[in-house]
């Protein structure tokens, strides 16, 4: 992508239709938006519809992008056997997630549908942050999950478990 | 999970969300409800933890062949569970022995039995357990020594095999000794192995066309790779002797890699062998060639041979060639080397077996004999300096070389029988000064070898005592109160003045060292008061005697009058020795901290 085209400005369309208008650059984060543009050849003039995402998560989303445009591109060698299982966050990341838990389950599906892969990793590490260090009962709360056990299988799973930290 | 908003999330995407999860956490979440239970049980979420959790497996996991097949084939969940299980029993045991000197030895073995399942709960233990915990030194100490039985223990196996004539890799019985002086360093065998396959694997990749290239060039161009990274040879030529110039692992990880020629040539067989170069090493003396044979139907330089199978004809350079990696990449003719053989004195019907590949045992029986003369070395430059080696360790140095010496066989059984009996009481006596957890591989190894011969009872009567020793509490020694002192009561003598865990200097000969116990007066043998003059001291016989551990690792007896207590803390050596006898430095007392409050309990 040349210089030019990276300040092209790309127009989008939300699900509740609304036209946003962004940098090329910004866009691509988004394979989805990337292979779309590399599709139809020519950008900028046709707008690209993202069905899935509504004006008010796709600008969210949009402005995670504009932050982290300048960002190496991801290392193909993405091996899950070498990746490391951290869940630390960078601090402008975790400012940015501190959203309720309706926009943060939003974005983590729209950094899914529009295939963007290191926020959809920010959103999924955020979640595991809400569990991590919690008792099964403290994480309903958090979630606002209902125990659809019966007492039965409440106690198998106990059994099963027994080499866990008690919590 | 219905009216959650989590709920909203596809599996794919709660899956990714636990992906992040520390087992325990995933546990956790499993426990909510039935959706997020399900999802906990994929096996790839199970495959990480063990993949993250551990980095060591006992062999009979297969684990590497596990790692390759698709995940569901393996039972993921089972594993981690298991192993997980396995980790909680190991540190009810070790936190046990920490606590008491009774059952220690047993309880050492039972965790030393988990084997590679253990080793990395030892290791954390060893690793990260935190500088102001309340008996750092003893965990540190006996992950340490437990870490050490395994790795002795494995040690152990392969020498066996070697003995019985079973299959095992030359790499894997010269990394047997390294396994003594490991002491947690990167180099067990599976580390060696890795390393081995690495380098391969790069000379490989260096040449697309390496595959076509004939033996000659191959084994070639892998002693130029193994020169130009250093993995072989010695720079520095002067300290040829060096101790840990006889230790495979050392040459391989750790800078600046020198080795004897017999260790790189070890180093170039196995990385040769990996490329398809049936390459091993010579019979020659003071020195060690690789022999390198040409593979059947063709010649060393890629030309076809009758089908037919023949011997290989040693004298002709299309079928053997050498290769002297210590000193240089390039071939060294037949011709020079039996030139040098006759220069040396060896007659001419000798050269044959001089040039010839030698056998796996000869290799381990040279790399003991090596070591012996490198350990007698360090020892003589140490003595009379405080000035120790670090690594490897010179004790455990010698530790290995004596295993090795008896449980490798010799030329005849009388032979074997004779070496054996030479080396026993070394053996013993190292067993009984540092490595009392040792028991039992003295028990399954040494004591079948002397089945019938007078030595029998005596191990015998010694793994009773031990045994015996270590079932039952030690017995107390209270401090003498008021009424004993009165009782022989010598002006301002205050009794036993220096306490468990006193760190000292010798006031006449200047080392350094711990007191692990005293005797209100001298408790030595008649000979031992008069061969030390302890008569001539001023205080005599009667004055308090302590048992003290010197900054060498020595066990000695010494008068209280020669005791300067010191309140400093003591050098890293000291405190790494420490923990078998104290649970940590007390800084505002100037003392460790006993953790022998079963036999010393005033202290």
């Amino acid at each position: 992508m040349s210089a030019t085209e990276a300040e092209q400005q790309v127009k989008l369309v939300s699900s509740d239709n609304v036209e946003i208008i962004t940098e090329r650059k910004v866009a691509e984060r988004s394979m989805l938006i990337k292979n779309m543009i590399e599709d139809l050849g020519a950008p900028g003039e046709e707008p690209i519809p993202i069905m899935n995402v509504s004006e008010a998560v796709l600008r969210k989303v949009l402005e995670w992008c504009s932050h982290h445009k300048n960002d190496p591109a991801p290392t193909q060698d993405d091996d899950a056997d070498s990746r490391k299982k951290t869940t630390d966050i960078e601090d402008w990341d975790q400012k940015f997630m501190q959203v309720d838990q309706e926009m943060l389950f939003e974005i983590i599906l729209a950094a899914n549908y529009m295939d963007i892969k290191a926020l959809l990793d920010v959103g999924c590490k955020t979640v595991a942050n809400m569990i991590k260090g919690k008792s099964p009962e403290e994480i309903r709360k958090t979630f606002n999950i209902q125990n659809d056990f019966t007492p039965e299988e409440e106690e198998q799973i106990r059994r099963e478990n027994e080499w866990a930290e008690d919590r | 999970m219905d009216t959650s908003l989590l709920s909203r999330l596809p599996d794919e995407l709660l899956e990714a969300i636990i992906y992040f999860l520390p087992p325990d956490d995933t546990v956790a979440f499993g426990s909510t409800c039935t959706r997020g239970n399900k999802i906990t049980h994929e096996p790839l979420v199970w495959r990480a933890h063990c993949i993250h959790e551990y980095r060591y497996w006992e062999p009979r996991h297969e684990i590497k062949d596990k790692l390759a097949r698709p995940p569901v084939q393996t039972k993921w969940q089972r594993l981690f569970t298991e192993r997980r299980k396995r980790d909680k029993d190991a540190l009810d045991l070790f936190e046990a022995l920490l606590q008491s000197q009774q059952h220690r030895v047993q309880r050492m073995e039972q965790v030393a039995k988990g084997g590679y399942d253990v080793k990395d709960l030892l290791l954390r233990q060893r690793d990260e357990t935190p500088d102001d915990a309340d008996d750092v030194l003893a965990r540190r100490y006996h992950a340490n020594a437990i870490l050490g039985q395994i790795h002795r223990t494995t040690a152990l196996e392969k020498w066996m095999r070697l003995q019985k004539s079973q299959m095992v890799r030359l790499e894997e019985v010269l990394g047997a000794y390294d396994l003594f002086v490991l002491a947690g360093k990167k180099g067990d065998l599976n580390d060696i192995d890795q390393e081995l396959d690495r380098i391969a694997a790069n000379i490989k990749s260096r040449d697309p066309d390496f595959d076509s290239l004939s033996t000659r060039k191959k084994a070639i161009q892998t002693a130029r790779f193994l020169r130009s990274e250093d993995l072989v040879g010695n720079t520095s030529r002067d300290d040829y002797h060096a101790l840990r110039n006889n230790f495979i692992s050392i040459a391989l990880f750790d800078p600046p890699h020198t080795s004897l020629p017999l260790q790189s040539v070890a180093i170039y067989c196995a990385v040769a062998r990996r490329l398809g170069i049936n390459a091993k090493p010579s019979n020659y003396p003071h020195h060690v060639h690789a022999v390198i044979e040409a593979t059947p139907g063709t010649s060393l330089d890629g030309a076809p041979r009758p089908s037919t199978p023949r011997e290989l004809d040693p004298e002709d350079p299309a079928d053997v060639m050498h290769i002297d990696p210590w000193r240089s990449s390039e071939e060294v003719p037949r011709e020079h080397l039996a030139i040098r053989l006759s220069q040396m004195g060896a007659p001419p019907a000798q050269h044959p077996f001089h040039l010839s590949a030698t056998s796996t045992l000869e290799m381990a029986l040279r790399t003991g004999r090596n070591i012996m003369n490198s350990v007698e070395e360090a020892r003589d430059r140490q003595r009379g300096t405080t000035k120790r080696l670090a690594y490897p360790d010179v004790e455990s140095a010698w530790y290995a070389m004596l295993w090795s010496m008896m449980v490798l066989g010799d030329t005849s059984s009388a032979n074997t029988l004779h070496r054996r009996r030479q080396v026993l009481p070394h053996l013993i006596k190292h067993y009984q000064a540092h490595c009392p957890e040792d028991l039992f591989l003295i028990e399954n190894t040494i004591v079948p070898m002397f089945e019938g011969e007078r030595e029998h009872h005596v191990l015998m009567h010694l793994i009773t005592a031990a045994r015996t020793a270590d079932a039952n509490k030690p017995a107390p020694s209270y401090r003498p109160s008021r009424a004993d002192l009165r009782s022989y009561w010598i002006p301002g003598d205050p009794g036993v003045s220096h306490k468990i865990g006193t760190y000292f200097q010798h006031r006449r000969y200047g080392y350094e060292g711990m007191i692990v116990g005293w005797d209100t007066k001298c408790a030595a043998e008649p000979r031992w008061i008069e061969q030390m003059r302890v008569d001539e001291l001023p205080r005599g016989r009667e004055q308090p005697f302590y048992n003290v551990v010197a900054d060498d690792k020595t066990v000695r007896y010494v008068a209280e009058e020669n005791i300067r207590p010191m309140t400093e803390m003591p050098k890293e050596g000291l405190l790494a020795l420490a923990g078998r006898w104290f649970k940590r430095w007390d800084g505002g007392e100037g003392r460790f901290v006993s953790n022998l409050r079963e036999e010393y309990p005033d202290d």
